[in-house]
């Protein structure tokens, strides 16, 4: 006390009114504001927004044409680094009076060790808003990306704050347990392993729900709203339910009375088992009716718009490609010959369930898609399916339908089997060249692609088995023509149309009217 | 048997018949006694029982019998419990600090577990304990940056918040250099006016600085309870110096200025010198003298 002189103790001017109510109010300000400080919760912050960042820098957040009912979900696996920073966080400041020894004197005042744990309870509510504000960004940002699609669930955006309000609730639990600093990060660690398995063990369906979030099906083609089943309803009160656990049993270690917490845990417990039964991983019948119609008879569901000579309908949440489409297929009709560009077209979107970008093998049901074009009175519609995008998914679909709307003005057929197997030849230098060069992004799909296919090319129709299949010489010519300027080459497709559509026309052939020459040999088992 | 413990004007506290045992080892044996305002004194030996005392005294533990009454409630029972918490403060003897916190913060979350509810009275109470313990222009540094001292001035502060009537104050100048434990003196004295503090210490200059009455307990026992004039009487006349260690004496040590401070039974002719609080306590815990003492 060197150099400080003591005041003279004065009255305390305080009144004699004890308001325990108030003081909770007034501990879960404190603890809501030390959370929002603590390091761990600032980490998961700025690693948030770090990845955030990352994804929006590299791409792998869509710039272009988000779908957001699929976006929605993706912004719950990044809120697990809040959800870990508020359970550590909480927990932490839960134990604190006992690691530190104060609990000597605070388990001595007034306040309750019940309300103090409540207000410990609450503490991670601005933090779960604050989450809520960052996926409400994050979606926002999405939505005003061009070419943004679909309506975002609003259970689906709930979900990630939900679950930072579980893990902070969760902190508070265990930190009644033990009061073991080493403890938090493992039940993290155990989380976070229950979680992913749960996830990626799509064997085992069962469990992807029991963990915090259901994040398996990022890789499926983006549905219309109606038709995707994810029990999310059922997973929030499922987590709301284990957030009650943790309140219980946080409560019931809290020196309240003993049935009262023995049961109440009991009464918690029981309801977040069935909670979590409750979200069944069967797809509901109505809903595989539902998808069933909408795979094989999709005219009904859709909505229509002309543009020009080209009518394109598409599911209502998707009724945003309408333009995107358009500005390919004008593209493509660009350099084809008058008569051509002025035929009546229509492109269909279509849906095959089941199909998935690493294993091609499903045969669409073309007898289906033309009776159901006959009956909308569309006839020879080509497909489109729902992905699109300027990543590397999204970019090989766009150039498939590309192809696929190419390959139906060159042969002037429907896509079917025996159309596809046409496409060979100058034909499929013309169709590739064509799809290539519709937009600016076709160009880069194909430049991306190539790398990955050692010289060929396969574009599938809606990730279907049926696909054109494009040979190294044939890409070899394209690739040299798209060094040229696409005006330049365009004039001399128009000038040799009918030569280059010939089904008999080589390679080589189509190769010299345009100007160019066939380098490499042909490839062994080549098509045609 | 004991008789309930029962509080009369001027004395807020009361204990009747306290016993507790760990185990094998008795704690506390029986202790009664009553205080009223001021400041009261617990001296004794390690293990005489005196925190075990205070614990009781401050809730947070209950004894195996006995009854205790503060400010005229039954702290033993879960409603008397609530209301002797609202009312009483506490510094243990080794306190805790959230090192992270600043002083103001730490005093501030004290405040709130004593339900001061009201944002600006709060803020005005934090202050004007911080204040009181003159830590004012430190308010906004860590604890983890404070000195020992101030740190028990933290403690002292939190424990003072509310202004209790009763404080109960196990050990506070512990670990405090000399200019700091005169600083703390002052600050207790000035509590003990209109308020029980019960002050539990080995310094028995602290008793003599600070105490209108003094306690001592050895092994779980209430060996004196009276002024602190009277237990420095004890030793009036038995204690004397010499060149050597007297044979009759019952403690003895060389002091600073080489010789030997006796005391005990004085030889005739001894060169007796002025009794101290020390002297009497010292006296009256060493059994062969006690006898000579009691009668």
């Amino acid at each position: 006390m060197t150099g400080t002189s003591l005041a003279p103790v004065p009255t305390s001017p305080l009144p004699v009114s004890p308001r325990p109510r108030g003081a909770v109010g007034a501990l879960f300000r404190i603890e809501a504001v030390r959370l929002l400080r603590h390091p761990a919760v600032l980490t998961g912050l700025v690693l948030y927004l770090a990845l955030w960042a990352y994804e929006w820098g590299t791409g792998a957040l869509a710039h272009r044409y988000p779908v957001l009912q699929d976006e929605d979900r993706y912004s719950q696996v990044p809120l697990l680094l809040i959800a870990a920073g508020a359970f550590i966080g909480n927990n932490l400041a839960l134990t604190r009076a006992q690691r530190s020894g104060v609990a000597a004197v605070t388990d001595l005042l007034a306040l309750a060790p019940w309300r103090r744990t409540l207000a410990q309870l609450l503490a991670p509510l601005p933090l779960a808003i604050l989450s809520g504000l960052l996926v409400g960004a994050r979606i926002a940002h999405l939505a005003a990306a061009p070419g943004a699609v679909g309506q975002p669930s609003l259970l689906e955006l709930a979900t990630g704050p939900l679950v930072v309000l579980l893990a902070g609730v969760a902190g508070v639990a265990v930190g009644r347990l033990t009061s073991m600093v080493a403890v938090g990060p493992l039940v993290i660690l155990g989380m976070a392993i229950f979680t992913l398995v749960g996830a990626v063990t799509l064997s085992r369906p069962m469990l992807k729900w029991w963990g915090l979030v259901a994040i398996e099906d990022e890789f499926e083609p983006p549905l219309p709203a109606d038709l995707m089943y994810r029990p999310v309803a059922s997973h929030l009160v499922y987590l709301a339910a284990c957030a009650a656990v943790c309140c219980a049993v946080a409560l019931a270690r809290s020196r309240i009375d003993r049935r009262i917490g023995v049961t109440a845990v009991g009464i918690t417990a029981v309801l977040a088992v069935v909670a979590g039964a409750g979200q069944s991983v069967t797809v509901p019948g109505d809903v595989a009716a539902r998808r069933t119609v909408a795979e094989r008879e999709p005219s009904a569901q859709q909505t229509c718009r002309t543009v020009g000579t080209v009518t394109y309908c598409a599911f209502r949440d998707f009724e945003g490609r309408f333009d995107q489409w358009s500005t390919l297929v004008g593209g493509v009709l660009r350099h084809t010959p008058p008569d051509r560009a002025s035929d009546r077209y229509v492109v269909r979107q279509r849906l095959l369930f089941g199909a998935t970008t690493s294993a091609v093998s499903i045969s669409p049901p073309l007898a289906a898609w033309t009776a159901d074009d006959a009956r909308a009175g569309t006839p020879g519609a080509v497909p489109v399916g729902t992905k699109w995008g300027t990543d590397q998914i999204g970019g090989d679909a766009m150039l498939s339908f590309a192809g696929h709307f190419a390959a139906r003005v060159v042969t002037g057929e429907p896509p079917t089997e025996a159309s596809a197997l046409s496409v060979c030849r100058s034909r499929a230098v013309l169709v590739l060249w064509l799809a290539a060069t519709a937009t600016e992004e076709t160009t880069a799909a194909l430049r991306s692609l190539l790398p990955r296919t050692g010289g060929s090319v396969i574009l599938p129709l809606v990730d279907s088995s049926l696909a054109l299949s494009i040979g190294r010489q044939e890409v070899s010519v394209v690739r040299s023509l798209l060094d040229r300027p696409a005006d330049q080459v365009g004039q001399q497709v128009i000038a040799n149309w009918a030569e280059l559509t010939r089904p008999e026309t080589g390679t080589e052939r189509a190769a010299s009217l345009l100007g160019t020459r066939v380098q490499g040999p042909a490839a062994e088992g080549a098509r045609c | 048997m004991s008789h309930p413990a029962e509080t009369t004007p001027g004395q807020l506290v009361a204990v009747d018949g306290l016993t507790l045992r760990y185990r094998r080892h008795t704690a506390l044996a029986g202790v009664s006694f009553t205080a009223g305002e001021g400041v009261t004194g617990l001296l004794g030996p390690n293990g005489a029982g005196k925190t075990s005392l205070l614990r009781i005294l401050a809730t947070a533990m209950p004894p195996d019998s006995g009854t205790v009454r503060i400010l005229d409630t039954d702290p033993l029972t879960t409603a008397g419990r609530l209301a002797t918490r609202r009312r009483m403060g506490y510094l243990p003897q080794q306190p805790g600090f959230f090192p992270n916190f600043t002083a103001y913060e730490f005093i501030d979350y004290v405040a709130i577990l004593k339900e001061i509810t009201d944002r600006r009275q709060r803020r005005d109470e934090t202050l004007r304990v911080l204040a009181a313990v003159g830590l004012s222009d430190d308010r906004g540094k860590r604890i983890k940056a404070l000195s020992g001292g101030m740190r028990q001035r933290v403690a002292l502060a939190a424990a003072i918040v509310g202004d209790p009537r009763v404080l109960i104050l196990d050990e506070p100048t512990v670990g405090l250099d000399p200019e700091q434990r005169l600083r703390f003196r002052e600050l207790i004295a000035d509590l003990g006016e209109g308020r029980v503090v019960l002050l539990s210490t080995h310094q028995t200059e602290d008793v003599s600085a600070l105490c209108h009455r003094v306690i001592v307990l050895d092994r779980g026992v209430v060996r004196f309870d009276g002024p602190p004039a009277r237990l420095t009487a004890l030793a009036e006349n038995r204690v004397w110096h010499s060149a050597e260690r007297s044979p009759q004496a019952v403690a003895a040590w060389r002091t600073g200025v080489g010789t030997v401070r006796n005391i005990g039974v004085p030889p005739a002719a001894a060169d007796l010198v002025p009794a101290t609080l020390e002297d009497g306590y010292l006296l009256l815990l060493d059994p062969s003298a006690a006898t000579e003492v009691a009668a």
